[in-house]
């Protein structure tokens, strides 16, 4: 299937960003597990879509105005 | 995140500098193609020996070209512009822009010069005002050419006249008009240039689309001909565009490619072919051909109305980079001086992010607060660090209180800050754009380094004065050293990008202070 194609190369991209982020940025993320940890655990665990869906639905949530805290990937 | 991941970022980070510091010293780029030096063979051949008639030569070969650049051209001084025309192909063998830093030489190889027509053959200044060179086509055509040049804008006129004094009918064969190859720039891009050049054309708006696309060839491919319609083609490097506008009634297709100007160094040029023309005796046949010379000023190209301004390109981002240049240039109006347009753009992001900002640090005040409690939890977790943080996370829910801001505002702000790059980066108008005392051009790197140095002075205090607690020690170590990490990769990038960071700063700063004892 394409996916098993796809989804290695997605986490290789994952984690070069999540590298370049370390470096430029100080640490950000309001929820454990960080939101790039969430988006690996979903990558390697999920249907591609619903780890598209659900990593961009936490990074929306991810801001000033919510509480943030422990939001572990639901099974 | 441990030791090792520190260790690997700051080796990479060393080992990138290293690279291309040494790359560049053991393969530096070439230099500005050198004029060739004034060999003779255009001055000495006569003009009085009839040249056998010359077969037409195929674009594609340039052995027809006899000329030799500089030697014997005409030179002519239009508005602030200096510029000379060789005699073989009349064409523009230097044409030195008046820049804000000094006279730029835009032609950057004069074999066969910009806008050659007929190479191999030899044309006559004629007598009187203007531009205007005559030749006698071995075919019995004579030919006529004029240059027009409006310096205000530098949208030029080529005129070329084709008649046939003969008393029989005359076949003309296809004939070219060049751009290229190369293209010169200011002292400080010449380093990049050979990676900036291209060959291109821009294309009418595909099917069901508004926009007319650009098409940029690789100056590695040799070339090819272009049979499609197209609105211009030409030349083009970070800050200047030659290009020609062709009536399609006169001009069936474009060539773009490259060739070799000297053995490392291939330069790109394009070429506009007319069609074919038969001509009744006494006929003759005018081709107005208007032509862009100059900057690549995104304003003045948008208000030219011809698609030039497609040639400038902002990489990643580049809508969000077109419309932050917009701003920047309206600013300009009112202060006249871009570095304080820049710091007024910052000054309205930050407005903007005012209420993410209040939020977080109003979080950062709580958070003194439950200092106590905090520690507590830090001490009972101290072995287990996943746990301590989760402990923690939940601390700070139950006291509104995140010290960290979230992943969407970066996110956020990572495309207005590349796209800011590359606009500040390739910006014409930028280039020797002065802010105040020391810094005359912005889009060059601070040459005495005061900028990024604040910079990274005042992301120290800031960081000194908000220690964000991070359950990972060496995480923490590593969010100390992000002022050197960032003055470091500040140091050569454009002083208007890092006024742009640095004002980010003292504003994030000050905003800090007022609030820290307004809630103390």
């Amino acid at each position: 299937m394409l996916s098993a194609a796809v989804r290695p190369a997605l986490i290789e991209v994952l984690d070069m960003l999540r590298a370049a982020r370390a470096v430029l940025f100080p640490p950000c993320c309001r929820f454990v597990p960080t939101c790039s940890e969430y988006a690996r655990e979903a990558l390697e665990k999920l249907p591609l879509h619903e780890a598209f869906l659900k990593t961009a639905w936490r990074l929306l949530r991810c801001h000033p105005f919510h509480p943030g805290g422990h939001d572990p990937l639901a099974r | 995140m441990d030791k090792n991941l520190f260790l690997a970022v700051a080796l990479s980070i060393l080992i990138y500098l290293g690279w291309f510091g040494l790359m560049n010293r053991l393969y530096p780029a070439p230099a500005a193609p050198a004029k060739q030096s004034s060999a003779i063979e255009a001055v000495e051949s006569p003009a009085s020996v009839a040249p056998a008639p010359t077969p037409y030569a195929a674009p594609e070969s340039k052995s027809a070209f006899q000329g030799d650049g500089l030697a014997g051209a005409f030179p002519y001084t239009v508005g602030k512009v200096e510029l000379k025309v060789q005699a073989y192909g009349a064409a523009i063998a230097s044409y030195r822009y008046p820049g804000p830093l000094g006279a730029v030489e835009l032609v950057s190889t004069a074999k066969p010069g910009f806008f050659a027509t007929w190479p191999e053959l030899e044309f006559k200044a004629a007598p009187g005002p203007g531009l205007v060179f005559t030749a006698a086509h071995p075919s019995g055509a004579s030919i006529r050419k004029e240059y027009s040049f409006d310096p205000a804008s530098n949208l030029h006129t080529l005129r070329v006249e084709v008649s046939n004094p003969t008393r029989k009918p005359l076949a003309l064969e296809p004939w070219t008009v060049s751009v290229g190859p190369g293209l010169g720039t200011v002292q400080n891009e010449l380093k990049e240039n050979a990676d900036q050049w291209r060959a291109g054309l821009l294309r009418p708006p595909p099917q069901g689309k508004t926009q007319p696309v650009l098409e940029e060839h690789p100056t590695k491919e040799d070339g090819r001909w272009n049979e499609q319609p197209f609105r211009w083609t030409g030349v083009d490097n970070r800050y200047f565009l030659a290009a020609l506008v062709p009536a399609e009634a006169d001009f069936a297709r474009a060539w773009t490619g490259s060739e070799s100007v000297s053995e490392k160094l291939r330069a790109p040029l394009a070429r506009a072919e007319a069609r074919a023309l038969t001509l009744a005796p006494g006929q003759a046949r005018v081709y107005e051909v208007p032509f862009y010379f100059g900057p690549k000023g995104y304003t003045h190209l948008s208000g030219l109305g011809l698609g030039f301004e497609k040639s400038v390109q902002f990489g990643w981002f580049d809508q969000i980079g077109r419309f932050a240049l917009k701003v920047l240039f309206r600013l300009q109006r009112y202060t006249h001086n871009y570095g304080w347009s820049i710091i007024i753009l910052t000054l309205i992001l930050q407005v903007l992010m005012f209420p993410l900002t209040y939020k977080q640090m109003k979080s950062a005040a709580i958070m003194k607060k439950i200092q106590p409690e905090l520690a507590k939890v830090q001490q009972k977790f101290a072995k287990d660090p996943q746990r301590l943080n989760q402990e923690m996370m939940e601390l700070y829910r139950k006291h509104g209180a995140n010290p960290l801001g979230g992943c969407l505002p970066i996110l956020v702000q990572m495309p207005v800050f590349v796209a800011l790059f590359n606009a500040l980066r390739n910006a014409w108008e930028l280039h020797g754009a002065p802010w105040i005392f020391w810094v005359k051009d912005l889009s060059a790197h601070d040459p005495f380094y005061v900028l990024p140095l604040v910079m990274g002075g005042i992301m120290f205090l800031q960081s000194k004065m908000n220690p964000v607690q991070m359950a990972d020690p060496v995480q923490s170590k590593m969010f100390q050293y992000m002022p050197v990490i960032f003055t470091f990769m500040f140091l050569n990038f454009p002083a208007g990008l890092v006024l742009y960071w640095l004002t980010n700063s003292v504003l994030g700063f000050l905003t800090q202070l007022a609030l820290k004892s307004r809630w103390e």
